[in-house]
């Protein structure tokens, strides 16, 4: 009897540490790859939205807002641009994506969806370029409307029968837009930002 | 228990007494068609021939699917009974005018078989069946569903004004097209936002009621029609097909409802009016909601169904992501009519207090 | 030996036939490409499974043999987990939570009490391939459906459809609910039909 209870718990000890080894070994294999992974994708992702993104810094977020991260890009000692991760809420759930401003040009260099979880073939269109490039290049004088058939150049183009998607995302874009005017561009122009 | 195959089934669950008028399935089938004759008119009147090439689709996939499927499950052939061509003809009405009569055909035909035959066909069947295949519609092709068209009789110049006025007004820009609209619900919600914002809605933005009234506005092709509606439900409960207490009390909640949360939120004394006579409530609460195979058999129980119809329809309009909420609270509460039958049964006569 | 093989590929699927491991199946099926990562992955898992637990059967006593199968297949599933996010980014963050969940689908463990717990080291192994095999195929199945009528493609690739539009609802969970159950209507009704 004192021997089974001595046994049982031998026998799941000895297996739980077994276990634990090889998890710990295959952790280590793999975390190195994994962090040097989504390094890569983060800075594959900034050079995607601001084409001109070197010498990468970040910058103080402001409070209670959707922008979860601001990445400021120098060259020559100057920013030249601006990348702004946004989470603004989507149909169901929040949509994560990174917005690409130039700076002084003040106009959207690129936008890119980074994660999201709207309907698919609905809401989930909003990764594709058909609906994404159609920010580039749009200035940032005024704020973007959504539109049924966009004409003008603050209007953009929304995705059939997904109309909360389309303005979540613009909402976003906004929010980033509102930010670098207020915080980097009135630097620019005056020298007297407010950051 | 019903064996696969029988013509009828064994047992027939009613409230009692169980004596039997001499009605049959096809007769009733043809009363209700009747009473759909007028909303038929109504739809072609204001959409044309459009409304007619959908209704024809709608029907004939519905018959046809119906005759197909059961020769796969080798049961017998039951097209003649007309339901049927009933579940295609409901189910068009539910559906945009201008939709491809190709989309109509498939969602009529996915009402036969996933609303009504793999349940094991008339009478065994969960849900509505048309309302199953305006749901299937709906999720598959959400673009073709939402896309509305003003009726030919309407004066189309107005409609750009109330576009072009409400592209100033409100934060989402309507396409200023003469073809495509907004349905009354949905430019009740633009005006809802106005009225939240202590503004008034430009003239011309929500539809004359009377226009309403009378159908003379966007909306599925034979949901817009009150009149002709309620001619048909009226010659229903005349004829003794459908209970007067679902029509009543399915329409009185959801009026009640929309007239105090309307008060509640100073809107216009009209948002109730507007309410009930915009989408598919008239149609759903005549002809869907009481159908005899999804609805509860008790009195009682149909009073319930019909206030849990009006708390769900108000629950999704006012509150929901969708505009409209008709088709889906009659799915709902199709699906706790059995719960209801279950739990609310009649005191046999004389038989005082009931025993558990 | 080769019928240990074929019998978890067509008489005893796990999914066709026993209809387990239905919840992954409704949930990572949206896609061939998916079903595809979420098959490779479940039968990584249960053929390390089995393999370990036909190795040690005759050291686990028999009362506490089912929390140390749980300990096995979960240390098996967090390193295919690890490994996926690794090496395979793109499916591992299409296939999300039901890698991890993985541990608590019932073919495994079944898989380790039914068969390696009673059975040697090489047919355990080919019972885990034959059983791998046989989701990994009814997944595909089910997937290539669902990616065809749902969205119009088949390995991300447009499929040219004769001009018909895709179904949206075949995208959507009642979609998976609705191929599975006439996936298994027209099964069954084909294996009626072989009988007579």
């Amino acid at each position: 009897m004192l021997k089974e209870f001595i046994r049982l718990p031998l026998v799941l000890l000895i297996i739980c540490g077994l276990s634990a080894a090889i998890v710990n070994y295959a952790h280590g294999l793999t975390t190195p790859v994994i962090a040097e992974r989504r390094h890569q994708s983060i800075i594959l992702g900034y050079a995607e939205v601001l084409p001109d993104a070197v010498n990468l810094e970040e910058m103080p977020l402001p409070e209670d807002d959707m922008i979860t991260e601001i990445i400021r890009s120098e060259k020559d000692g100057a920013p030249n641009g601006y990348v702004y991760t946004v989470a603004p809420d989507g149909y169901s759930g929040q949509i994560l994506l990174m917005v690409g401003i130039s700076h002084p040009q003040a106009a959207i260099t690129g936008v890119k969806i980074l994660q999201q979880t709207e309907t698919p073939g609905l809401g989930a269109k909003c990764t594709e370029p058909a609906f994404t490039a159609q920010f580039t290049g749009k200035p940032l004088a005024k704020p973007l409307v959504v539109s049924k058939n966009a004409k003008k150049e603050r209007e953009v183009q929304a995705i059939t029968a997904s109309t909360i998607t389309s303005k979540a995302v613009v909402n976003g874009i906004n929010a980033a837009r509102k930010h670098y005017l207020k915080n980097y561009a009135a630097a620019a122009k005056g020298g007297k930002g407010n950051a | 228990m019903k064996q696969p195959g029988s013509p009828e089934p064994l047992l027939i669950i009613s409230s009692s007494p169980h004596l039997h008028c001499g009605s049959t399935v096809s007769a009733a089938m043809r009363d209700v068609l009747l009473a759909l004759a007028p909303t038929l008119a109504a739809a072609v009147y204001y959409f044309g021939t459009d409304a007619l090439n959908v209704i024809a689709a709608s029907c004939a996939a519905a018959v046809l699917a119906e005759a197909l499927c059961q020769k796969a499950m080798r049961r017998p052939v039951t097209i003649t009974d007309g339901s049927a061509l009933l579940t295609g003809l409901l189910l068009a009405f539910c559906l945009p005018p201008q939709l491809a009569p190709g989309l109509a055909a498939f969602g009529a035909a996915c009402a036969i078989i996933i609303g009504k035959q793999v349940f094991g066909g008339l009478g065994a069947n969960i849900f509505n069946p048309a309302h199953i295949g305006r749901a299937i519609l709906l999720a598959s092709f959400p673009a073709q569903m939402t896309t509305w068209s003003l009726p030919l009789t309407a004066d189309a110049s107005a409609a750009v004004t109330a576009a072009t006025t409400s592209a100033t007004t409100s934060a989402t820009p309507a396409a200023a097209d003469a073809v495509t609209t907004a349905t009354p619900l949905a430019l009740l919600r633009q005006a809802e936002h106005l009225w939240q914002a202590g503004t008034m809605p430009p003239d011309g933005l929500l539809p004359d009621l009377t226009a309403l009234f009378m159908g003379n506005t966007a909306g599925s092709l034979g949901e817009t029609c009150v009149p002709a509606l309620v001619l048909g439900g009226f010659y229903l409960i005349w004829r003794q097909v459908i209970d007067w207490r679902i029509p009543l009390f399915y329409i009185a909640t959801t009026g009640l409802i929309c007239a105090l949360y309307g008060l509640f939120n100073n809107y216009s004394p009209a948002f109730a009016l507007y309410h009930i006579c915009s989408g598919g409530l008239i149609i759903g609460a005549f002809f869907m909601a009481t159908d005899w195979v999804t609805s509860p058999v008790t009195q009682k129980g149909r009073i319930i169904f019909a206030v849990g119809l009006g708390l769900i329809t108000d629950l999704i309009r006012l509150r929901g992501g969708y505009i409209e909420g008709v088709c889906y609270s009659i799915l709902i509460m199709n699906m706790l009519t059995p719960l209801i039958d279950r739990y609310i049964v009649n005191t046999p006569f004389g038989g005082g207090k009931r025993h558990a | 030996m080769l019928k240990i093989l074929t019998n978890g590929i067509f008489k005893e699927n796990p999914l066709l036939v026993q209809l387990l491991g239905v919840c992954p199946a409704l949930a990572t099926t949206t896609s061939l490409n998916n079903a595809l990562g979420m098959g490779a992955a479940f039968t990584m898992v249960l053929i390390f499974s089995n393999f370990i637990i036909s190795l040690i059967k005759g050291f686990i006593p028999d009362n506490i043999r089912i929390p140390c199968y749980i300990v096995v297949i979960a240390s098996l599933v967090t390193v295919t987990e690890l490994v996926m996010h690794a090496y395979y980014p793109a499916t591992y963050e299409a296939l999300g939570i039901f890698i991890p969940l993985i541990v608590v689908n019932c073919i495994i463990l079944g898989r380790a009490e039914a068969f390696a717990s009673k059975n040697g080291l090489l047919a355990s192994v080919l019972d885990a391939i034959g059983m791998g095999l046989g989701y990994t195929l009814a997944l595909a199945l089910i997937a290539a459906c669902r990616e065809l009528l749902g969205s119009g493609t088949l390995l991300g690739q447009p499929v040219n459809m004769a001009g018909l539009p895709p179904v949206l609802l075949f995208a959507l969970p009642a979609g998976a609910f609705l191929t599975m159950g006439f996936l298994f209507a027209a099964l069954n009704w084909l294996a009626r039909y072989r009988r007579a």
